[in-house]
């Protein structure tokens, strides 16, 4: 997946923060991951600039989806 | 004479033809594989999560029922005896228990997913997320960016 994050996170600059977190070494990760409910690995958590979750992605997810859920939050 | 097998030849491709539309028969009741259990799916079955509330609130397999299996033993009345049930937990552990309480109470049709929903999601299957009580752990604040952000959670297995 990582390839497909690191393009769109260079391609949304500027307009969605992205932050990553690897849940096994980085415990705001792990503290955040549980807050969403996050229980396998990859999650993605779409979230709007008013803190609203537009979305939640559990698994390996295609890279025109994702684009879909970026393209929506607000 | 070959009127007559003409005719069973056409019988013989259209029960054929049948069988290829419902898909086959159902897999031997046991242990199966993601690829039987989306077949056991298909088939209309009942799709058990057999844990915590908190682990189901987190993602589970589309029209899933969430009953812990602590409490399965209790809770059998509100299952249907005649349809098959898919059973799953995180790994496949928690399911093997639930499995045998069905079997007792003479449910006949009870499958077993080996890999659990771990190993579902692993695969790329549909796993979905009850975001309205997944949120009520508490709502993150807005970024100090002001933007929207996408949270990715994962690991280097």
């Amino acid at each position: 997946m990582k390839p497909v994050v690191d393009g769109l996170k260079q391609e949304y600059e500027g307009t969605v923060e992205f932050k990553l977190y690897d849940v096994e070494k980085s415990a705001e990760g792990a503290d955040l991951a549980s807050t969403f409910g996050a229980q396998f690995v990859p999650t993605f958590v779409f979230v709007n600039a008013d803190g609203a979750t537009s979305e939640t992605i559990v698994g390996a997810v295609s890279e025109a989806k994702l684009r879909a859920a970026l393209d929506k939050l607000k | 004479m070959t009127r007559r097998i003409a005719i069973v030849a056409a019988l013989l491709a259209l029960f054929a033809a049948l069988a290829g539309c419902s898909g086959g028969p159902l897999p031997a009741a046991g242990n199966v594989s993601n690829a039987d259990a989306q077949k056991v799916i298909d088939a209309g079955a009942v799709i058990l999560d057999v844990r915590t509330p908190a682990e189901f609130q987190g993602g589970f397999i589309a029209e899933a029922q969430n009953i812990p299996v602590d409490e399965l033993a209790t809770s059998l009345s509100t299952l249907d005896k005649s349809k098959p049930v898919l059973v799953y937990c995180a790994t496949g552990s928690r399911s093997v228990t639930a499995v045998q309480i069905l079997k007792n109470a003479g449910f006949e049709k009870v499958y077993n997913l080996t890999a659990g929903i771990a190993g579902w999601a692993q695969e790329g299957l549909d796993v979905t997320t009850d975001q309205q009580v997944a949120a009520g752990g508490g709502e993150p604040t807005p970024s100090a960016s002001g933007l929207p952000v996408m949270y990715e959670f994962y690991t280097d297995w």
